[in-house]
């Protein structure tokens, strides 16, 4: 089986002197530690609203995005529409808020994040047999189905999508107010974020990981494949579910935009600039994505082009992203393996049929 | 002069090191062959000649020129001619149209050979010319594919396992095929086998791979003077 | 429905699946040869309305104008798509399908904002050439003229590419480096600049379909993603390797399409998604295709 990116390899296990962790493992820490920090202060740092509700924006497209690097990243199942299961939380708040005037917003969150993953366990039930391209295609078919459902359906607001969203109050905690809003997403999202963790090292990580390797292999091996991906994908649906919920109480809008083509391609996009396959790669590839988007956004109309070239020369240059790339540079200093100089496509298709 | 020689040749394919400092030489006009076990690096060695895939460390020189690194089909104009161990024999096309491929392989002085030249060389072939390649046999495809291979009149041919998959009356019908070959047509044969009765009836020279490592050169008479490497290299 | 209505129903649903088969019809030739789905035909489909506009300006043209205009406009895009088949795809076929995917993606959104940049963000409009604009009459029933005509160009075209294909040597020399690219090369075949040549066939054809559907609509920098879907819905119906297979989904989808618009017409932009999807899960290889999508394919 190949060697994933996260391997520990024997220097990352070099223990620091007195700690029971390695050095590694205490990089992270306080990498997180910082970062968490840093999420903490941005209220008070001085900045504007815009900038709460901007970092606000970026908190739930961490959390979306790394629930789709759960499918794509750890299980090697492409979706090119993951933004249905996103878009199912948002209008199901949405509707639930706006139409049945239910205003108690925990009721909201769970609901709209059940509805999430309840549309991804159907969805996945039908298409997890297929498997890389198919169901890739598959998983754009249900997500341009939902957009225009929402799209075409008047109860729904239509184009306008719905309005009318409001933030209450959960037991004692106003959430109102856009900053007591910023640190309870924050919570939820760290939460989420730490249950992500824990799933990813554990026995279903393993699972998930030696099906992204070979699919085949696994089933093999004795393992039920297919009842793992409907697994993964229900639980990506579900954590999509819950960021929608979040974003509807964010913008107090639900748009169409929201489970349109663009909207599943932005997690894709972070995870691939952040590092696809690992866990801080789609934190730091939302995080990244968002400011670069909303710097360029300010600066040129034509921003667009420089994401998309961005991500061309990420691609071309940095395959694995930021995370992908660090990993990739301590392997090629440690061996003095050669690059193979004539590369055309057959390269991959044949490489594994030695003699 | 040396036809093919191959120096410090190591092989990778991914992280896995296949070949290790394989070297060897064929001499103009001989035929050598490769003789190993199922997994020992004979096809390795092919498509690292050939550039097909591994990546390569080392040097290849054909006719003494250094052609390292060079595309395959500027290998294959440049004369070296490769007949892969499972042919590769177009489905889609008439035997006479996968024949006409191999001419494109051809690009110095002359002209490549017309499909009725080829068909005095390999008769078997001729009542078949109009047949799909995907409905030929196993020992059909493989002659194809020699033929195909002498085409574009290679100045060397890589042989991949020619025996391998046919049963032995039809693996005697390509040998003797390949053999009135030898006679009839002037160029340097470097053939993989683990077939060694197969093998020893066209080489004249013999080389031995083991676990991607040559561990054995020399003439083929010095080959047959010495039966206790056929039970140390070759026995399964 | 009346006998009129069921004549102009059926001429739009076959005209507008001929306009598919022009945007699909590239994709499908490339994946053929390369095993690549590239999605960057959306920017050259809006590359070569952009561009028939340029060189055909907004008045009406000639009709023998406007067919130089499109061919102008499909070697110039041709030409772009080659420059960046040789520059930066030839690097990446040997990828994922998530990368090779999102790369072409990404070079739909550099051709939204380049043609922001050149041609602005407003919708442009060009019109139908002298005489087109109009309907003729089929049994009776009218007819607009340009629905006709992209039908014939679509049937110049798929002659033209039968032609190329089985009758010519280059055309051998595609089927050969399609079947099998590996054995290709070692035989001498120039199996890259067979590559970059199918790539930019592809983006001609795309470019094409973009100028015949220029003078229909208004032409804005999101026109690349517009088709893309249902273009992408033809290949995978009809088989992404099969070039028939893409002319019958193309047609059995645009009927689909032109009937449900006039019948049930809340169904009609579900059609291409529900094919989609009811053939992927019944028959992963399309209707005529041959290879199993749910198979890694590279």
């Amino acid at each position: 089986m190949a060697v994933g990116t996260e391997a520990v390899t024997p220097t990352a296990k070099r223990r620091v002197r007195g700690l029971p962790l390695s050095l590694r493992q205490v990089a992270t820490l306080a990498g997180v530690l910082i970062l968490v920090g840093f999420l903490a202060l941005v209220p008070t740092l001085n900045f504007t609203q815009d900038n709460v509700f901007f970092w606000n924006e970026i908190l739930i497209f961490v959390l979306f995005a790394s629930s789709l690097n759960l499918l794509i990243g750890y299980t090697g199942m492409v979706s090119f529409g993951h933004a249905a299961y996103y878009g199912a939380g948002v209008y199901a708040v949405g509707v639930m808020v706006s139409k049945w005037g239910q205003d108690m917003m925990l009721v909201g969150l769970l609901f709209g994040t059940a509805v999430g993953g309840l549309l991804a366990l159907v969805v996945g039930a039908l298409i997890v047999r297929a498997a890389g391209l198919a169901f890739a295609i598959l998983t754009l078919a249900f997500g341009q189905l939902a957009f225009t459902f929402v799209y075409q359906r008047n109860y729904l607001g239509g184009e306008n999508g719905l309005a009318g969203i409001l933030r209450g109050t959960i037991g004692p905690l106003d959430l109102g107010p856009l900053n007591n809003y910023y640190y309870f997403t924050l919570v939820i999202v760290f939460i989420a974020m730490m249950g992500i963790w824990l799933v990813v090292n554990s026995p279903l990580g393993l699972a998930m990981k030696s099906i992204r390797e070979d699919a085949g292999r696994t089933q093999f091996l004795g393992m039920r494949v297919r009842l793992y991906k409907l697994a993964v994908f229900t639980l990506a649906g579900t954590l999509a579910g819950l960021a929608g919920s979040l974003r509807a109480y964010h913008n107090l809008f639900a748009t169409p935009e929201e489970l349109g083509l663009i909207r599943s391609a932005e997690p894709i996009i972070m995870s691939i600039i952040g590092g696809m396959g690992t866990f801080f790669g789609p934190v730091l590839g939302a995080i990244g994505y968002m400011w670069l988007e909303n710097w360029l956004q300010a600066y040129t109309s034509t921003w667009i082009m420089w994401i998309g070239i961005l991500l061309v020369a990420v691609i071309l240059v940095f395959p694995g992203g930021l995370l992908g790339g660090l990993s990739r540079l301590r392997q090629v200093l440690r061996s003095r393996r050669p690059r193979g100089g004539w590369r055309l496509p057959w390269q991959k298709l044949h490489s594994d049929s030695m003699d | 002069m040396s036809a093919l020689t191959v120096r410090n040749l190591n092989s990778y394919y991914g992280s896995s090191h296949i070949l290790w400092n394989v070297a060897f030489d064929v001499e103009e006009g001989t035929s050598a062959v490769l003789l190993g076990r199922n997994g020992a690096g004979k096809t390795t060695s092919f498509k690292s000649i050939m550039n097909l895939g591994p990546s390569v460390r080392g040097r290849i020189l054909l006719r003494g020129e250094d052609v390292t690194g060079v595309p395959p089909h500027r290998l294959a104009r440049r004369g070296m001619g490769y007949v892969p161990e499972d042919r590769r024999i177009y489905a889609g096309f008439s035997v006479t149209e996968n024949l006409r491929l191999g001419g494109f392989a051809f690009s110095s002085n002359g002209r490549p050979m017309e499909p009725d030249e080829v068909f005095d060389l390999f008769p078997l072939l001729k009542p078949l010319a109009a047949r799909r390649g995907g409905q030929l046999s196993g020992g059909e495809q493989q002659l194809l594919a020699v033929a195909r291979c002498l085409v574009g009149r290679p100045s060397v041919m890589l042989l991949d396992e020619p025996s391998e998959g046919l049963a032995p009356v039809i693996a005697r019908n390509v040998l003797d095929a390949l053999r009135s070959l030898r006679e009839n047509t002037d160029f340097t044969l470097l053939l993989a086998e683990q077939n060694v009765s197969f093998a020893m009836n066209l080489a004249t020279h013999v080389h031995v791979l083991e676990q991607g490592e040559l561990v054995y050169s020399g003439t083929k008479e010095a080959f047959d003077a010495d039966p206790a490497l056929k039970t140390r290299y070759l026995s399964l | 429905m009346t006998f009129d209505e069921l004549v102009i129903v059926t001429v739009n649903g076959i005209s507008f699946g001929f306009l598919l088969f022009l945007v699909a019809v590239g994709l499908s030739l490339v994946f053929g040869v390369m095993g690549i789905l590239n999605l960057a035909h959306g920017a050259f489909f809006m590359l070569g309305a952009y561009l028939a506009y340029e060189f055909g300006g907004a008045a009406a043209l000639s009709l023998p104008l406007f067919i130089l205009v499109m061919i102008g406009s499909g070697l110039v895009t041709a030409a772009i798509a080659a420059v960046l088949e040789a520059a930066l795809f030839r690097r990446i076929y040997y990828r994922e399908h998530l990368e090779i995917l999102v790369f072409a993606f990404a070079l739909i959104f550099v051709a939204e904002g380049a043609v922001r940049l050149q041609w602005g963000p407003n919708p442009l409009i060009m019109s139908y050439p002298e005489g087109f604009a109009s309907s003729v009459s089929i049994f009776g029933a009218p007819v607009p003229e340009w629905s006709l005509l992209i039908i014939v160009a679509g049937l110049v075209i798929l002659a033209g590419l039968a032609f190329l294909l089985f009758r010519t040597r280059i055309g051998y020399v595609i089927r050969a480096v399609a079947e099998d690219s590996h054995m290709a090369g070692a035989l001498g075949l120039n199996v890259g600049l067979v590559f970059t040549g199918v790539f930019a066939l592809g983006a001609l054809l795309a470019a094409i379909g973009g100028s015949l559907v220029a003078p229909t609509l208004a032409l804005t920098p999101q026109l690349g993603l517009l088709f893309l879907v249902q273009a992408f819905a033809v290949v995978v119906v009809g088989g992404l390797d099969s070039i028939p297979g893409s002319l019958v989904a193309a047609i059995i989808l645009g009927l689909a399409n032109s009937f449900l618009v006039f019948t049930f017409s809340g169904w009609a932009p579900y059609s291409f998604y529900l094919g989609l999807i009811v053939v992927l899960l019944l028959r992963p290889q399309g209707i005529l295709g041959s290879r199993e999508l749910t198979k890694q394919v590279g």
